[in-house]
């Protein structure tokens, strides 16, 4: 078990499918378990490129 | 909210639509299998926003909508043994029986416990040794580890007085039925984000080579959506029957392999009655044998009982996305949210219910168009009853 | 009798500290609990009578009066009380319907075994409340029901308030283009309640808004071009908006994005699928007003510290009449319908 912050609320959630968690992670939690790590990397990028590709359709 | 607001900007929204405007050259028909997907495509009024280029059909992805009503019925039946405490999810509580439902039965002293997660049904059970604590185990593969790991925990622990009555189901065999049916109109998938987080895009891979469909496994927000549904009309123009993962923050190809082992360990794959929609072979999960003691309808030796379901109610075509709630001749009267007549109406991921409370009228669909700079909207789901947990993601945190 | 017992040096209530049947019977241990428990809290001369009712003087015309139950659970939770709950309900229906609220009754309804330490905490804390309120607790009642026939405690407030010259309000009063404000966050109460269910449990900074909104309805009250206040309790904002189109036949259109919600709101509604909207507040004043004076009332409030956050959420319309609808990141118009059923039990 290991605690979860979700906006200014802590919760505790089962991190036995996420074992490399450490702390300052991102987890996907449903129903009180950690179903997996969130790949901060991939997301950046993709928020990156979307909203690159809105600059582009407003110019 | 991290990887929440951002998916929730109303800029990037308004620049997907126009993207999706641009690259349909004509109206494609999706399924988005999830009931997660489903409320925040209605909540949203993406299905209305995006109504000139996609045609969207509701999957039957809202676990407490297939929950067989034999199962229900046993579930009610147990709750009334004084010497049970059946624990559910709080949306399971007001879907109709064949006689009753559990919400009735706890107002008359049944002994049901709303839970937030399968865990704290184990720890029911420790606290009150003297109970059979039963835990009512829906859900999907997105449910199935953490009600393994309270079915490993109870184990581990001795547990005598805890089981559960299962009801978890598969998505990948629900997807070839609705493929398979005669009627089949889906021309591209929604794939389901969260469950792909666990079991990867294997299955997927295949359902899509073997019925040529494109799938595109996305997320909850509305920017995923649309994302999701961009691309998968992107491989729909250019007929590529392929899968793509839009839902890249949360979804590996291999999945979860940690998450998956304790599923594989606990429970076996078997047939299971899909409310509204019937048997489909191989479809549900239910305690291996190695923990057949731990299974519900075993140790209380359940009688499967044939229960008639309301006539009146179409929700197998509503589950099938044959039909949409606003198509039965139900819906809003006599069929609402406070009297329902089927699951769908009930469950905040059901699709009746996301169509009743989201009450549309096309003529409210403000369109995006000139909106920006504002704040994401906090309006977060829908105004129901009980637990319905899956927060898209939040920090850790040690202990 | 009675005044002999009052005489008395002061008897342990009762060995373990704890209410027993005795204390509702209306005989000599009901005689000490009102003597060591209530007066003492609740100094004023009407009450210290002790009269079958209190006496008390108004300014003539009509007279406010409303009344409340309150049978939250827990009794103790982060930012008040039931006892201060029960004070600020009632203050806060008479403040919202525009009378300046002048007196309280209250009715307890013990659980045997109740701690008397925590019935003199709650009573204290009714007693701080209505001073904040400059409201005067005059009449009261106790009855004690077996264990296992209550939770603790629930306590009844009946207030009596008295109307300033001017105007009458009324919620059939909002007209088309009119300006919707909230004093501050939606949600506080319902989700510092919500963090202290059994199995729900969850640790957050944040405390329940409880307080009493008199001098924030106060300030609104000499705003021109109020129409009407509500204190959006049970259902949240939705319903009170949801009963204010309903009454004055017009739509409501809310920019969902504008609404204050605190972080630890929004985090715990994620987490287990409510609605800001829809989460009860308890110190929270919603109010109609023409949209030439809606700034200058924002402007007012944000000087009161209860009314900080105050700001302009919506708009009154002529279209949809009757509906509610809350405007998402979409565009998109989403309709704010009533519950189904309570999100939760007891939370007031």
């Amino acid at each position: 078990m290991g605690v979860v912050e979700f906006g200014a609320v802590h919760k505790e959630v089962c991190l036995d499918a996420v074992p490399t968690a450490r702390i300052g992670d991102f987890v996907l939690v449903h129903v009180g378990y950690a179903l997996t790590l969130l790949n901060a990397t991939e997301a950046d990028a993709l928020l990156a490129l979307l909203h690159d590709l809105a600059a582009e359709m407003d110019s | 909210m991290k990887y929440v607001d951002d998916y929730r900007d109303s800029k990037l929204i308004a620049s997907l639509l126009r993207r999706l405007r641009d690259l349909a050259s004509r109206r494609w028909t999706l399924m988005e299998v999830c009931g997660g997907q489903t409320q925040s495509i209605v909540r949203y009024g993406l299905d209305e926003l995006v109504s000139e280029q996609i045609e969207l059909l509701h999957g039957p992805g809202c676990p407490v909508c297939v929950t067989p009503l034999h199962l229900l019925d046993a579930a009610c039946e147990l709750a009334s043994d004084p010497n049970v405490l059946l624990c559910s999810f709080g949306d399971m509580l007001r879907v109709p029986g064949s006689s009753s439902n559990l919400a009735a039965l706890k107002s008359a002293g049944a002994g049901i416990r709303v839970i937030y997660s399968p865990l704290d049904a184990v720890a029911l059970a420790e606290r009150f040794p003297t109970r059979q604590v039963v835990l009512f185990a829906i859900g999907f593969e997105t449910t199935a580890p953490a009600n393994a790991t309270a079915l490993l925990l109870a184990h581990q622990r001795k547990l005598t007085n805890f089981s559960l009555l299962s009801s978890m189901v598969l998505v990948p065999p629900a997807v070839a039925a609705i493929f398979d049916a005669p009627h089949n109109r889906v021309q591209a998938l929604l794939g389901p984000g969260h469950v792909c987080s666990v079991v990867g895009s294997g299955d997927y891979e295949r359902l899509s080579a073997r019925y040529q469909v494109p799938i595109v496994i996305t997320g909850f927000e509305p920017v995923d959506l649309l994302e999701g549904m961009l691309r998968s009309v992107a491989l729909l123009e250019t007929a590529q029957a392929s899968v793509d993962i839009q839902y890249v923050r949360a979804v590996k190809a291999e999945g979860n392999p940690e998450a998956r082992r304790a599923v594989e360990r606990a429970f076996e794959v078997c047939d299971r009655t899909w409310r509204g929609i019937g048997v489909i072979p191989a479809s549900g999960l239910r305690p291996a044998p190695a923990f057949a003691e731990f299974d519900a309808e075993k140790r209380f030796q359940l009688r499967v009982l044939q229960g008639a379901e309301n006539p009146a109610c179409i929700s197998g075509q509503i589950l099938t996305g044959a039909k949409k709630p606003t198509e039965c001749p139900a819906f809003g009267a006599p069929c609402t949210p406070e009297q329902p007549l089927g699951a769908t109406m009930v469950s905040q991921e059901g699709a009746c219910a996301a169509y009743y409370h989201n009450q549309r009228k096309r003529s409210h669909a403000a369109l995006v168009a000139n909106r920006s700079g504002s704040r994401v909207s906090p309006l977060t789901s829908a105004p129901e009853t009980a637990p319905r947990p899956a927060a898209p993601s939040s920090k850790e945190r040690s202990l | 009798m009675t005044d002999f017992a009052l005489q008395c040096p002061a008897p342990a209530l009762d060995a373990a500290g704890l209410i027993v049947l005795g204390h509702g019977s209306g005989g000599r241990l009901s005689h000490e609990l009102l003597r060591q428990v209530f007066l003492p809290a609740f100094q004023n001369e009407e009450l210290s009578r002790l009269e079958d009712s209190a006496r008390v003087s108004v300014s003539r015309g009509e007279i406010a009066l409303t009344t409340d139950a309150f049978v939250v659970s827990p009794v103790e939770f982060p930012g008040g009380d039931i006892g201060k709950l029960a004070v600020c309900g009632t203050v806060n229906d008479l403040a919202v319907s525009g009378a300046t609220p002048l007196f309280l009754t209250a009715s307890f309804v013990l659980e045997e075994g109740l701690s008397i330490a925590l019935l003199s905490r709650i009573v204290a804390s009714m007693q701080r409340c209505c001073l904040e309120a400059c409201v005067k607790l005059v009449a009261g009642d106790t009855k004690v029901v077996e264990r296992g026939k209550a939770d603790q405690v629930f306590i009844t407030t009946s207030g009596v308030g008295v109307f300033a010259e001017g105007k009458r309000l009324s919620i059939r009063d909002a007209r088309p283009g009119d300006c919707i404000l909230i004093s501050g966050s939606v949600g506080d109460h319902g989700v510092a309640i919500l963090s202290k269910r059994e199995h729900l449990e969850f640790t957050t900074d944040l405390e329940s808004d409880c307080a009493p909104l008199v001098e924030l309805c106060r300030m609104l009250r000499e705003t021109q071009g109020l129409r009407c206040m509500r204190d959006p309790t049970r259902g949240g904002l939705a319903t009170a908006l949801h009963e204010i189109a309903q009454a004055s036949g017009v739509g409501i259109l809310l920019e969902a994005a504008a609404v204050p919600v605190k972080p630890a709101v929004r985090g715990a509604c994620e987490l287990f699928g409510f609605d800001p909207l829809y989460m009860a507040n308890e110190g929270k004043v919603l109010s109609i007003i023409a949209e030439s004076e809606a700034e200058h009332a924002v402007r007012r409030l944000r000087e009161h510290p209860l009314g900080r956050d105050a700001a302009i959420i919506g708009r009154v319309s002529e279209e949809h009449p009757g509906i509610v609808r809350a405007r998402s990141a979409s565009g998109y118009c989403q309709e704010l319908r009533l519950l189904a059923s309570d999100l939760l039990p007891r939370i007031c």
